[in-house]
């Protein structure tokens, strides 16, 4: 509770057990005691020294305010649609470096999932499905009411990215989560109408910490220590050992030739010679993944201040987050200091005022997708006999790559964490400020502006001296990306009769600007030299991207007796990114909600029972800037000058289109929130229906048409589904606590038109083109596409003769790259000063294709590649004609016919489905008695671990979870960094 | 008090409408790196680079003239499946790159006819593009052709390729008599004949003649004719009329030769005779078929390294030759093999 003295700046707050003291100014002043959830109460002291209050509950209040849209704290039962809350401690106990990973399992109907790609990693949230067929699809994220940035420089991984394709970070990774207060989701298209488009996939509201009133300055420190390790290892076979053609090899001219093959001898602990020259035992090498990867450490600490009185109270924090990855020389460094201040100056006008400046600085990402430079090639590959370790440190006396395969373009792991370089920095600033003035005591006018801008800096070298490109190669980006808001808004509120009525109007200007300059060069000219200054060959790609968005908007809220709410809001938006005659859309939004359990009488068996309904479009201009008009672009040239037709800026040979008018996302939501035996059982059911029209789509069009793709607005999407939240208390007692959350969301997404004649969207290809990821008219979003083998109606394989390999099909659909179903249960245990939060996290229905796998497949490590071994493998199927068909294939055959195997996608594709046990949490909040010496106001310690068990998995080589890029483009795993699993203890003092 | 509210409202409105939401917004739509308007000669120059550069690579893998003991860059003779979209690049680069950018090149010359010399030519390097690729997939989409942008037509239909020989043909005919010596041309922007009306009338009777032959088959009378339009023009008779590029031996890649830019930045980077990442080395059958026929061009072939230095003796790179191709069965890779391919 916090006790301040009216009129003064004397404040102070009370201990664990309820007392405080405050020297006062007069005997005769007045106290004014305040907790959150909790009417204020004014007491007058009148010469006491002892003032004992109790204060009532705010019935309006507790656990029912919600943060919605533009900041404003709103009455749960007044929303429409759905908002879930998430306080930020679920955040800072068992922390995840980027906080948006965090949220995974925690609310119905978001999907999150962390990237595999080690520290300063990206996240990838979908909420209620991929709502439009081009754009990224992730919400938006708002802090304390304005837009931050969340795009990655120079663009997200690409799914079959060679030498560099790393996951440089989104914006949401800059965010220190001991900042943040608490976390709410808003789902459905009214919560998100007064953001306007970008809006249309949902926003994430974060809120800060503040200041508050109190005496003298309060200090918080938050210390976290987390260990992590690669936690998924393949299920290899180990029968027979490394070597080729059944024979293990006896040179090194062998043992590097069959560096990555395990086609060789059955294993018996007999000599052979590997790669490295020298022999070993030839007996199974289980611990290549263990032996390779090391410990992840991350130590992130945080002290805050926070001091103030009723006039002016602010809070600063600093926070340094050192991680060493769990791959070899990969470190992510992230120092933060946030400044939140807010003031009154006199009664007419207050003042807010959040600045933040990040510093990131990575170095040695992983990369992943092909094999040139990836670093997680050779754990997974190395032939099965032998160490991995052999090949460190993977160069030699002269600083080149040492061979250790037959292929150059699987790099020795050792010599790309050794040799090459990757480093990048982001240094970014985001700053807000907000002024107030009440012209009323129930009119109000508000201006914010706020800024968002990074400068990032990235540099990668293929050192000199690799193998496949011996005279190395350069790559560096330079990105300036801000993102400007200015907003003037005007509240109104007044009550006539039974109704609440208020009000407000506002207008925004959105500025976006992207610029960047990319040089990518080769062959350094003075060996080992890596500058920009020694390239042989080197281009500039400049890349400057300005888009505005203009806004008016309101807002009328109007309530009956806290009884019947209604809710109405509109907007209208002018893009830059359209042609003036088609670049404006007005967009509407209605939703009500009517209490129920304070309307009627209901049974006892009813505490709250609430119905609502909304129904919300929301305006879009997804395409990038300048895709209106033809252009014509200088080719760079050492000879005549060249130009060609400006392809997209961002993708390649995208067609102009003049006539792109803006896309509609309509979402209609309605659901049901009960609460029983006096709140012990609570359920929240909502059900939502998405479509998106118009939406506008880079279509693939033939090549022939002079361009391989198009501008048009044709695409209809339609994410439709149900959402459910049980909440249950079996145990509620002064010492003991009890409670259960269990969220589940089903969606089911289709994409009903892309353009006429063509009815599949190829949107992303894995390496080697041996699956692809469409949209096609009539199924889902991103639905993962290859061939299998072809089968006659009794279901035998039919062989080519010719080839003596089996038909391989046409193109077809193999499952869904998104999991169309989610859920997330919770535990959360108290006793005493004890808690326990265990979390449970299971996604189902999608598929997943393995690159690896083709890989391994090729090299014999897969345990199906065991059959043949022995005696030769039999084929026995049949001929196109119908024939019986059976060929025999020799066992020191077996590596080409199994490296064929790669022609059938549906070898390699797995059920994407998994339970997890998350994160537990077991903390204890240290009795402040026990410490009264140093003075504290309160202390916990948890123990706390992420990701600790898998309990339901299909795949047996690798993690579901195993994605490389936060792009649209998923259901691709391609040889990334190993999931891990990471344990640790949080200490948070306040003093 | 709600009026106040009212006015207050109108007054943002107001002042959004009065202002035009949209002032600034075109202009901000502006690419600042590029250009609204077209430079036939830089997008001539570009197309001319385009439809010579555009040619399977990968193609002595392919024909078997080359092997390696790795199973990726063998794919030729070993019969592993290829990988690659070496098969079908051709066709999806051509229309994006150079039949897109003549056709952009013809449209801007067809306005101004002081440019009839240009236009000419242009059309003339059109004819050659198509047929080229017609040459490669026979019917491929030519009528409607690169029209996704003036026509919007996005899924162009497929001609047949003698009818595509016949309006090559005819366009080249057409072109011809376009041309008029007393109105400007193309300079150093032609890579070919820097503008020569009468190199280029050359070159296309010559096309014309390789099109008319193409033509025997389906229609022979057809052909008779063309063909001896042809000859009754002028052919390509001398080296000086040699439709070729100079490629640059450095600088911008675009600018460099570029199937020697592409083997000598992949495979044949590392020119020491010994290493090559992909393991690419002649192939047993090619060298044995020259050796059969007493080929001339059999030591010319090659470049020989003795502890890394190049050997420029002709007998005794044909030494070597004969001595170290590699059969399609090595899966080891040769620890001794001198022989590099040449370009």
């Amino acid at each position: 509770m916090t006790i301040v003295e009216k009129g003064s700046t004397k404040g102070t707050v009370t201990d664990s057990q309820g007392k405080y003291s405050i020297s006062l100014s007069s005997s005769q002043a007045t106290l004014i005691f305040s907790y959150i959830g909790f009417v204020a109460q004014e007491v007058a002291v009148n010469g006491r020294s002892i003032v004992d209050v109790s204060l009532k509950e705010d019935a309006t209040q507790l656990g029912e305010v919600v943060v919605t849209a533009l900041g404003i704290t709103k009455d749960k039962k007044a929303l429409g649609y759905s908002v879930t809350e998430v306080k930020g401690s679920e955040f800072t106990q068992a922390r995840e470096n980027n906080v948006a990973n965090a949220l995974s399992g925690k609310i119905a109907g978001v999907n999150a999932t962390g990237l595999s790609t080690g520290p300063g990693g990206s996240s990838r949230i979908i909420i209620r499905g991929n709502g439009s067929l081009t754009g990224d699809n992730q919400p938006l994220y708002v802090i304390n009411g304005m837009p931050i940035d969340n795009t990655v420089p120079g663009g997200s991984a690409t799914t079959n990215g060679g030498q560099g394709n790393v996951d440089r970070g989104d914006g949401i990774a800059g965010i220190n989560p001991d900042d943040i207060e608490s976390i709410s989701v808003l789902k459905g298209g009214t919560a998100a109408a007064l953001y306007g488009s970008r809006a249309a996939n949902g926003v994430i509201l974060i809120t800060t910490k503040k200041g508050k009133a109190q005496r003298g300055i309060g200090v918080e420190y938050n210390s976290t220590f987390t260990m992590e390790n690669a936690a998924v290892f393949p299920d290899w076979q180990y029968e027979y050992g490394q070597g080729d053609g059944a024979a293990k090899p006896t040179t090194q001219a062998q043992g590097i030739a069959w560096g990555r093959r395990s086609w060789g001898a059955k294993i018996d602990g007999s000599d052979f010679v590997a790669a490295d020259g020298q022999t070993h035992p030839y007996s199974a090498q289980k611990d290549n993944i263990k032996n390779f990867y090391q410990t992840g450490k991350t130590f992130t600490n945080t002290l805050a201040f926070t001091g103030g009185n009723e006039k002016v109270n602010y809070r600063f924090s600093l926070s340094d987050l050192d991680a060493k990855g769990i791959l070899p020389t990969n470190t992510y460094k992230r120092k933060t200091g946030n400044l939140n201040i807010n003031g009154s100056f006199g009664d007419k006008i207050s003042l807010e005022a959040v600045a933040q400046y990040t510093l990131e600085n990575g170095h040695n990402k992983t990369g992943a997708g092909d094999a040139l430079g990836n670093p997680n090639w050779t754990p997974y590959m190395i032939g099965n006999t032998s160490d991995i370790r052999w090949l460190n440190p993977g160069y030699d006396a002269s600083g080149n790559e040492i061979a250790w395969n037959d292929a150059d373009i699987a790099s020795n792991s050792y010599f790309v964490v050794n040799k090459y370089q990757q480093d990048d920095s982001k240094n970014r600033f985001i700053g807000q400020l907000g002024l107030t003035y009440k012209i009323l005591k129930n009119l109000s006018v508000k201006g914010t502006v706020s800024r968002d801008f990074y400068n990032y800096n990235y540099r990668y070298i293929l050192p000199t001296g690799t193998r496949y490109i011996p005279n190395g190669q350069y790559n560096q980006l330079k990105t300036d990306v801000s993102e400007t808001n200015s907003m003037l808004t005007a509240n109104y509120n007044t009550t006539f009769g039974h109704f609440g009525f208020s009000a407000l109007a506002g207008m925004n200007q959105r500025n976006f600007s992207y610029n960047q300059l990319n040089l990518t060069g080769a062959t350094f000219t003075i060996p080992f030299f890596y500058s920009s200054t020694n390239l042989a060959t080197s281009s500039t790609t400049p890349l400057n991207q300005h888009t505005r968005t203009n806004s008016v908007f309101g807002s009328i809220d109007l309530d009956y007796k806290g009884v019947a709410f209604l809710t109405a809001t509109g907007r209208q938006d002018w893009f830059s990114t359209l042609s003036p005659q088609n670049n404006t859309i007005f967009y509407p939004s209605v939703g009500g909600s009517f209490v129920l359990s304070q309307a009627f009488q209901l049974p006892r068996l009813f505490d709250y029972a609430k119905v609502r309904a909304s129904w919300a479009q929301v305006g879009g201009a997804t395409p990038d800037p300048y895709v209106i008009n033809l252009t014509y672009s200088m080719i760079p040239s050492s000879g005549q000058p060249l130009q060609n037709v400006t392809t997209n800026v961002t993708t390649s040979s995208g067609l102009a289109n003049a006539a792109l008018k803006p896309l509609t996302s309509t979402t209609f939501e309605a659901g049901i929130d009960l609460q029983f035996f006096n709140k012990k059982l609570g359920l929240d059911l909502t059900y939502y229906n998405r479509a998106t029209t118009n939406d506008i789509v880079q279509t693939s069009t033939s090549p022939t048409s002079g361009y391989n793709s198009v501008y048009l607005n044709v695409g209809k999407l339609n994410n439709r589904g149900i959402e459910a939240l049980v909440t249950v208390t079996p145990i509620r007692t002064a010492n003991f606590g009890w409670n259960m959350s269990y969220n589940v969301a089903y969606n089911q997404s289709k994409v009903v038109k892309l353009a006429d004649g063509i009815n599949s969207m190829q949107m992303a290809t894995s390496v080697g083109n041996w699956a692809y990821i469409n949209s096609i008219e009539g199924s889902s979003y991103g639905t993962i596409v290859g061939t299998t083998r072809v089968r006659d109606a009794k279901g035998n394989i039919v062989y080519d003769p010719a080839s003596g390999f089996a038909q391989k099909s046409a193109l077809q659909e193999l499952g869904k790259g998104v999991p169309p179903l989610t859920m997330g249960f919770t535990n959360e245990f108290k006793y005493k000063n004890f808690s326990l939060n265990i979390l449970l996290d299971g996604k189902f229905g999608n598929k997943v294709f393995s690159v690896m796998e083709v890989y391994a497949n090729r090299m014999g490590k897969l345990k199906r590649t065991l059959d043949g071994r022995e005696n030769g493998l039999t084929l026995t199927g049949v001929t196109p004609t119908g024939d019986t068909y059976t060929r025999t294939v020799a066992k020191e055959n077996l590596r080409v016919y199994y490296d064929n195997d790669k022609n059938y996608t549906e070898l390699f594709l797995h059920d994407g489905s998994f339970v997890k046990l998350r994160q537990v949490i077991f903390s204890y909040n240290i009795p402040t008695s026990a410490l009264k010496f140093a003075k504290l106001q309160s202390a916990s310690i948890s123990f706390v671990a992420r990701n600790l068990l898998t309990l339901y998995k299909q795949t047996d080589n690798f993690d579901p979870e195993q994605s490389f890029t936060n792009s649209s483009n998923q259901g691709f795993e391609s040889l990334g960094l190993p999931r891990t699993r990471s344990y640790g203890a949080n200490l948070i003092v306040k003093f | 008090m709600k009026n106040r509210l009212y006015k207050f409202t109108y007054c943002l409105l107001a002042l959004c409408t009065l202002q035009s939401c949209d002032k600034g917004l075109e202009e901000l739509n502006i690419n600042p790196d590029a250009s609204s308007t077209v430079s036939p000669d830089f997008v001539f120059t570009k197309a001319q680079y385009d439809a010579v550069g555009n040619m399977i690579t990968g193609l002595q893998g392919t024909m078997q003239y080359t092997t390696s003991y790795n199973d990726v860059a063998s794919w030729g003779s070993k019969y592993i499946f290829n990988q690659g979209t070496a098969p079908y690049t051709v066709f999806s680069n051509a229309y994006p790159n150079e039949i897109n950018e003549i056709g952009e090149v013809i449209r801007a010359l067809e306005k101004d006819p002081l440019l009839v010399n240009k236009l000419a030519i242009a059309k003339i390097w059109r004819a050659y593009s198509f047929s080229k690729i017609t040459d490669l997939y026979g019917d491929i989409p030519y009528k409607q052709a690169a029209q996704g942008y003036t026509q919007s037509i996005f899924k162009p239909t497929y001609d047949a390729q003698k009818d595509i020989y016949a309006d090559i043909l005819s366009e080249l005919e057409k072109a011809i008599a376009l041309f008029d010596a007393t109105k400007s041309t193309f300079g150093a922007a032609d890579l070919i004949y820097g503008g020569d009306i009468t190199k280029w009338k050359k070159f296309a009777y010559s096309l014309m003649l390789r099109m008319g032959m193409r033509m025997t088959k389906p229609d022979v009378a057809l052909a008779e004719t063309w063909v001896k339009k042809a000859i009754a023009g002028s052919l390509i008779t001398e080296d000086a009329d040699i439709a070729k590029i100079v490629y640059l031996s450095s600088g911008q890649v675009i600018n460099q030769n570029p199937l020697a830019y592409w083997m000598l930045n992949s495979d044949y980077l590392k020119a020491d005779g010994v290493s090559n990442p992909e393991g690419g080395k002649y192939h047993e059958t090619f060298i044995n078929y020259l050796k059969k026929t007493n080929d001339p061009r059999l030591p010319v072939l090659s470049v020989v390294y003795v502890g890394g230095n190049p050997v420029r003796t002709l007998a005794f790179r044909k030494e070597c030759l004969l001595r170290f191709p590699i059969p399609n069965h090595l899966i080891l890779s040769p620890t001794q093999n001198p022989i590099r391919t040449q370009f």
